[in-house]
């Protein structure tokens, strides 16, 4: 998009399909679908539109216990005091705590660490909320955490680094089994993740 | 299996067009540049998802085309339609529905000898890792996973290594254990590879005249010495992860791994010598043909299919004797692309038995049956 702007649109339509454009899964097709779509809208809806966007960034913030997006401190769940406190998932994102809260099994407390290692995109450490989990069960009164992160590369070496970092501290530290999908067909399993599931069986 | 149609729109020289094959010997004839290459090259990208020239599909785009796109139609142990496209991003239909190379390749296995095959013995470490992936990813469906995943985690701790902080081992114990993990299987799979290929190779060697011909597997990892056998995944994982702990100050300093999979090598040795530097330039000949003929084999028993064979160009490469042994090396019931410059005809046609053979004239990227 960048550079036909002057040719095709006026400056100021350029600029907010540019803007579009930057928003993940939206390539320049589709930031011109929005651009116009939002244009030919009543005023007043664009308005609504731009102020939820602009409330939400300046009244969101992360929880001070458990890194997550919130609009209160300590956030809701880390307020919950049904919530059994010697229990941590560690998640890479706020959209996989939604993800673990839908199941309604898990009871604990979480921890987003808003990443995943990757010295590729120069991602380390310090870059991801592990300074914050350390100290968090440093404090006590944990029994168990749960590292969830993705089960790709990124994921695997973020929760091994988390294992090293969280085993001195005398809780335990497990990790999602990795496994088939429920539901699924044997037949249709792909290689590597039947070979996992066969190392990871267990008895019945 | 035979690949008994081809079509192409806006791939590299070639005029838009479709052609029938024969189940047989199929000869394309025309002048240098043509595009005979080109379509061998086609039926690679069809059936490998890749081609063998270039990791840039956006150089097998026509000049002045935006995309290509390949379709064909695979007749054999199974019927199936393949179709495969590049419009910034690419794109491979298995019956229509979207699927990965490697769920394909393994359905329509293909050789291919071409004449810069001497380089697998000639060249470096490199190409012969290529050689052993190359039949992995067609019979072996996991391999190219743990592959993938080697390769992530290899350029993570490369990073690492690199990072202007300077890495503690801390920060390469997580990549280390997933290269260990990964690389243990490709070891062990490389390992059963070049078992298995030796066998089938040295009775091919011994007709091509070559005498006391071995291939020796060498893992680079400390600890793990060339082998003529097969090495067990868990302890070439163990070797590997105690490998990368140590090395880990070297390779700091040079900011590169240095133990692991991506350095192995294929040792081929000849009367006790590596052919390499020891080996005439005919011996080698004959050494790279051996070895294209041995994974025509494997391919064809590990893969449970028979594979295409594409031979581009081997009167450059060989001479009379070695094209007639070639002829009789080669499985009578395989389907057969040759490609042959025009005033080497006979060289195509060379020990083509029966009367099932196909013409096709190649000229200015225009391909006619002839």
């Amino acid at each position: 998009m960048k550079g036909d702007g002057g040719v095709y649109y006026a400056e100021i339509i350029a600029r907010l399909i540019e803007e579009l454009n930057r928003l993940p899964g939206v390539g320049p097709k589709t930031a011109q679908r929005l651009a116009f779509h939002l244009l030919r809208r009543p005023y007043e809806e664009v308005r609504r539109l731009a102020e939820a966007m602009v409330k939400a960034r300046e009244g969101v913030r992360r929880c001070s216990q458990c890194c997550n997006l919130t609009d209160i401190d300590p956030c809701r769940i880390c307020r919950d005091e049904r919530r059994d406190r010697s229990l941590i998932c560690v998640l890479e994102g706020p959209a996989d705590v939604v993800a673990v809260e839908k199941t309604r099994e898990y009871r604990g407390l979480y921890h987003v660490l808003h990443g995943s290692l990757s010295p590729v995109d120069g991602v380390g450490p310090d870059d991801l909320c592990i300074k914050e989990l350390l100290e968090r069960v440093g404090r006590g009164g944990v029994r168990e955490v749960v590292l969830a992160t993705n089960p790709d590369v990124k994921g695997e070496a973020t929760a091994l680094y988390l294992a090293r970092l969280l085993k001195p501290l005398g809780v335990v530290a497990t990790r999602l089994a990795r496994g088939l999908p429920v539901g699924g067909d044997l037949e249709y399993a792909d290689e590597v993740t039947l070979a996992r599931a066969l190392e990871f069986r267990r008895e019945v | 299996m035979r690949l008994a149609t081809l079509g192409w729109e806006g791939f590299r020289n070639l005029a838009d067009g479709r052609v029938q094959f024969g189940p047989g010997r199929n000869v394309l004839v025309g002048p240098n540049g043509a595009g005979k290459t080109n379509l061998l090259e086609a039926i690679c990208v069809l059936a490998r998802g890749g081609s063998p020239r270039t990791a840039r599909d956006q150089e097998l785009v026509q000049w002045g085309r935006a995309s290509f796109a390949l379709a064909g139609r695979a007749e054999g142990e199974r019927c199936f339609h393949l179709a495969a496209e590049y419009r910034g991003g690419r794109r491979f239909l298995l019956d229509g529905a979207e699927a990965r190379p490697e769920e394909i390749s393994p359905l329509l296995p293909v050789v291919l000898f071409h004449p810069a095959d001497i380089l697998l013995v000639q060249g470096g470490p490199v190409r012969r890792r290529r050689y052993l992936d190359r039949f992995l990813f067609q019979v072996r469906p996991d391999y190219r996973r743990w592959w993938d995943q080697y390769r992530r985690a290899l350029e993570q701790r490369t990073a690492a290594l690199q990072a202007p902080a300077g890495a503690a081992d801390a920060a390469l114990e997580p990549w280390e254990c997933q290269l260990a993990e990964a690389g243990g299987r490709i070891i062990a799979r490389r390992s059963e590879a070049a078992l298995v290929l030796a066998e089938a190779a040295s009775a091919i060697l011994s007709h091509l005249g070559l005498r006391g011909a071995a291939m020796l597997y060498r893992p680079a990892a400390p600890g793990l010495a060339p082998v003529e056998g097969r090495i067990g995944e868990k302890e070439a994982a163990a070797v590997l992860a105690q490998g990368l702990a140590r090395s880990r100050g070297v390779d700091r300093a040079r900011g590169a791994t240095q133990v692991g999979p991506h350095r192995d090598d294929l040792l081929l040795i000849l009367e006790g010598r590596e052919a390499r530097r020891f080996a005439s330039q005919g011996q080698q000949r004959s050494l790279a043909l051996g070895l294209r003929l041995a994974e025509l084999r494997c391919v064809e028993a590990g893969a449970g299919v028979a594979p295409l064979l594409l031979l581009d160009d081997v009167a450059s490469e060989l001479d009379r004797d070695r094209r007639r042994k070639l002829a009789e090396l080669t499985p009578p019931h395989l389907q057969v692309f040759v490609t042959s410059a025009e005033g080497a005809l006979e060289a195509g046609l060379e020990g083509a038995r029966g009367a099932d053979v196909r013409l096709f004239r190649v000229h200015d990227g225009e391909v006619r049956p002839g």
